[in-house]
């Protein structure tokens, strides 16, 4: 029933998104936390493509095709296309505050941030 | 930047546009679609801002045309859906006659919703670089 | 600092032990107990005449929801032109 080399596939995009969270939490410079908020988007996107596999199949397009194929599930496909676009965008206004941030207070670690926030407030 | 990157992108430049628009017009026939061809529209003009000086791209566009291009690229979208409502049953029902499979004009109001978002996403992505390189680049000088 | 490295590490090394066996368990990779995709994939090329079956989902089966992305990819640039913008 727990068959970790049948389903490797799986477990590998699992510890995809524990090592992107492993980097978001001990990290100190708010560009690795980002670069941390990606990987965690592309473990998902693997995730949920890998799970419409079916056999021996191959891609859903009907281009010079033989006639007696397997394919394979094409509506996790059409999901992860939303999902990669999503990310990009929390991604581009992720950095945007991150620029903001810098040409403020001059630094880009967090625990340097707020040394002299107060007088701008 | 140097001559080899200035040569290079001029050669490269053409090249991204076709590939960028040939992706996009055959997204009902082969892997693609609007989204991937949209972005590789947008990075050939990102190749142009890094490789010729921020200073003289950005006096030749301007902000408010980037923005109308993509504000209309969206509202295309809606307005082919809404004219499914008239000629049709429902909210973007695809309402353009069929063909044989395997042309451009064959399923029906797939291949315009198409371009419609590979303008948005495309001017969407050099609007975003534009805006960035502007306060990166101010103090430093780089050209 | 090196009390709360080990705490995060060791809660995550948890996390990722509960997770692997709960992926473990799933359906195998090959094997999918559902056939959530029969109707669309026998009738795709028919109903809508593309033959790219991933193209005809997003844009026909499911237009709606790209609507709802092209709103968040929108929004997204305008939150960036907002934040970023400098007026001389």
């Amino acid at each position: 029933m727990i068959d970790f080399i049948a389903n490797i596939n799986f477990v590998l995009c699992m510890a995809v998104i524990a090592l992107g969270l492993i980097g978001m939490l001990t990290k100190r410079n708010i560009i690795k936390i980002i670069i941390g908020l990606g990987v965690i988007d592309t473990g998902i996107n693997m995730f949920i493509v890998s799970l419409g596999y079916k056999g021996a199949g191959t891609a859903p397009i009907m281009t010079g095709l033989l006639g007696n194929e397997v394919l394979v599930d094409p509506i996790p496909q059409a999901l992860t296309l939303t999902s990669i676009v999503i990310g990009a965008s929390v991604t581009a206004l992720a950095l945007s505050i991150a620029i903001k941030i810098y040409k403020e207070c001059k630094t880009l670690r967090t625990d340097e941030i707020g040394k002299d926030a107060g007088a701008t407030g | 930047m140097g001559t080899i990157v200035k040569t290079s992108t001029r050669a490269f430049f053409p090249l991204l546009l076709v590939y960028g628009l040939y992706v996009i017009a055959n997204g009902h026939l082969t892997p693609g679609g609007g989204f991937q061809g949209g972005v590789l529209f947008g990075s050939a003009f990102i190749l142009l801002l890094i490789g010729f000086g921020y200073n003289k791209v950005s006096a030749m566009v301007s902000d408010l045309k980037l923005s109308l291009i993509q504000s209309a690229g969206a509202l295309t979208f809606v307005l082919i859906g809404l004219a499914g409502m008239l000629f049709a049953n429902g909210f973007l029902q695809n309402w353009l006659a069929h063909e044989l499979p395997g042309h451009f004009l064959s399923a029906g109001t797939m291949p315009f919703l198409d371009l419609a978002v590979g303008v948005n996403v495309g001017a969407g992505v050099f609007i975003i670089a534009l805006m960035m390189l502007a306060i990166l680049w101010e103090e430093d000088g780089v050209d | 600092m090196k009390k709360r490295t080990v705490i995060a590490l060791g809660s995550l090394a948890f996390i990722f032990l509960v997770l692997a066996v709960t992926v473990a368990s799933l359906p195998s990779y090959g094997q999918p107990v559902m056939d959530s995709a029969g109707y669309i994939l026998d009738n795709a090329v028919k109903q809508t005449g593309a033959e790219n079956i991933v193209c005809s989902i997003v844009l026909d089966y499911r237009g709606y929801d790209t609507l709802g992305e092209a709103t968040v990819w929108f929004a997204a640039v305008m939150g960036v032109v907002a934040v970023l913008k400098v007026n001389k």
